[in-house]
């Protein structure tokens, strides 16, 4: 076999010539056997849901393996795996965060599970993850206004200048006019997505609502 | 234990971590929830009660600023959710757009038959147990006293726990040191939630101190947002419960504490997901969510105290550890 590069070639390296690893690491002060047992795996995106969600690790996660099981263990998050099995890794690491969240949803997790679960979230950014699980909530707003920008008064009196890309949901709004929809919201409370937009009645339709008296004191 | 087990048998309060604004949820021992002030407009309360829909016994505004009541529209309009009474604060111009704004769902989906919606008067009694030793109570302002707020954080409604007749929580949401002294004096609380996202609206006047130790809390819990313009907590506020053995935590970090960490969007402790809760959208967790139960006549707080002491030791300079 040969390995092609832009100007020469080169053969492929023998994976089965023993290399000077010990030795190396004993120049170098360092334990041999944990220096080639511990690796860092980089992916700090696991997909899950097929693709739909992900779950993004604040950290990178370290595996420790152990050559003469031809196993790994991923440190602090309780799952050892054989490792010609790498490559189903982010499932393994998603099914324990989802079994773990659903425990702790229904106060189930036993005094080593919480231990356990408490080193799990330091590593994973449940912000985010919960972001992007969340339902679209109601809203209402009015439509400040869309020749340049898409702006956007929301029913707390708060402001917001939407990406077109959301606010192209609004095409049917007329500047001024007021309307509802059902919006996801993102980091800092920032529009995603709006969907199902209805108009309301401009408030003066409700005129004949009585404020003062309202609510009832009784 | 599953949640079934826990709900027979004890009271739940859990104080969320909503970003700048308040919202805690009691669940009471028949699993109905008691939800007092619900945030500001992104409250993640609304995506727990979207997952999970559950019956609502009542819904308090201490008042009816935007981050206390702002998730209001999303809350009335959640599919399939049951609310049984709404209480709100009767205390300013009714006829002023923000307020409407907010309201104006709530008003459309009441003549719709959905749930009643009442004044918070200090005749009410929201929820008692059967022998009637733990009621959750409005303590002010009573039916008589007219609350006047004509700008935000001006005043609000009292709300307490109290166990045989003594406030053991204690929800004053915005409101002056001065009131709360003058309800709650002499109480001991297992928890007073701010007020006021740990910066009371009168602390800069003669007698705070002598009003903030008519009052003698085992827990503060400051419900506050990193991003925040009104530069909240008081680290001086903090310093005094401290001071005085008072375990003080915040829902979120602020630049008091560590401003590197803040930049570094390092969490000290994400305890949503440790309580299988929702976190907010915005800003750095701190102690972020808090749970105390109430068992057997008992408060006990969360397992996460220990971890989170230990934690924050690590900061530059965290406000609720400071005693002077």
């Amino acid at each position: 076999m040969q390995f092609t590069t832009t100007d020469h070639k080169i053969a492929a390296p023998d994976f089965f010539v023993s290399r000077p690893a010990r030795g190396r690491a004993d120049w170098d002060g360092v334990n041999a056997t944990e220096t080639l047992s511990t690796f860092v795996f980089d992916q700090k995106v696991l997909p899950m849901e097929g693709g739909q969600q992900f779950l993004y690790l604040r950290k990178p996660l370290q595996l420790k393996v152990d050559p003469a099981r031809l196993t790994f263990q991923i440190a602090e998050w309780g799952i050892e795996m054989e490792c010609f099995k790498l490559t189903e890794l982010p499932r393994v690491v998603g099914r324990r965060f989802l079994r773990l969240l659903s425990a702790a949803e229904n106060e189930s997790l036993s005094e080593a599970d919480q231990a356990e679960w408490v080193v799990i979230c330091d590593y994973v950014d449940f912000t985010r993850f919960s972001i992007e699980r969340s339902l679209p909530r109601y809203m209402e707003g009015v439509l400040v206004g869309r020749d340049q920008l898409v702006i956007v008064e929301w029913h707390d009196g708060s402001r917001e200048t939407l990406e077109w890309e959301v606010g192209k949901a609004l095409s049917d709004v007329e500047p001024g006019e007021r309307f509802s929809a059902f919006v996801k919201l993102g980091k800092d409370d920032r529009a995603m997505n709006l969907r199902n937009v209805s108009l309301l009645e401009a408030t003066e339709a409700q005129d004949g609502w009585d404020w003062e008296s309202w609510p009832k004191k009784v | 234990m599953g949640l079934g087990v826990l709900a027979e048998e004890s009271l739940i309060l859990d104080f969320w971590d909503v970003g700048q604004g308040d919202c805690s949820v009691a669940r009471l021992p028949d699993g109905s929830l008691v939800i007092i002030d619900v945030g500001p407009k992104g409250s993640p309360v609304i995506d727990w009660l979207s997952e999970k829909p559950q019956k609502i016994r009542a819904v308090l505004i201490t008042h009816n600023d935007r981050d206390h009541a702002g998730a209001l529209p999303s809350l009335v309009k959640l599919p399939g959710q049951q609310i049984e009474t709404i209480y709100m604060l009767i205390d300013r111009n009714k006829n002023s757009k923000a307020f409407q704004d907010i309201f104006r769902p709530v008003r459309e989906e009441e003549l719709k038959g959905k749930y009643q919606v009442l004044g918070l008067s200090s005749d009410r009694i929201i929820w008692e147990s059967d022998n009637k030793d733990i009621q959750i109570k409005v303590v002010y302002p009573s039916f008589t006293e007219g609350v006047e707020a004509n700008r935000p954080n001006e005043s609000s409604a009292i709300v307490c726990l109290c166990q045989n007749g003594k406030e053991r929580v204690i929800w004053p949401g915005d409101a002056p040191f001065e009131i709360i002294a003058d309800k709650c004096s002499g109480s001991q609380p297992f928890v007073l939630h701010g007020p006021h996202h740990g910066a009371p609206v009168d602390r800069h006047k003669k007698d705070f101190q002598k009003w903030v130790g008519s009052v003698e809390p085992e827990r503060v819990f400051v419900s506050v947002g990193t991003r925040n313009g009104d530069d909240h907590p008081f680290d001086k506020y903090l310093a005094t419960q401290s001071k005085r053995g008072c375990r003080v935590v915040c829902s979120q970090l602020t630049r008091h504490c560590d401003n590197e960490r803040i930049h570094k969007g390092t969490p000290i402790l994400q305890t949503a997901a440790l309580l299988g809760l929702k976190p907010p959208r915005s800003g750095i967790s701190c102690r972020g969510c808090w749970r105390v139960t109430l068992k057997k006549g008992q408060f006990l707080g969360d397992p996460f105290d220990g971890t989170h002491l230990e934690r924050i030791k690590k900061l530059r300079r965290p406000q609720c550890l400071k005693t002077v």
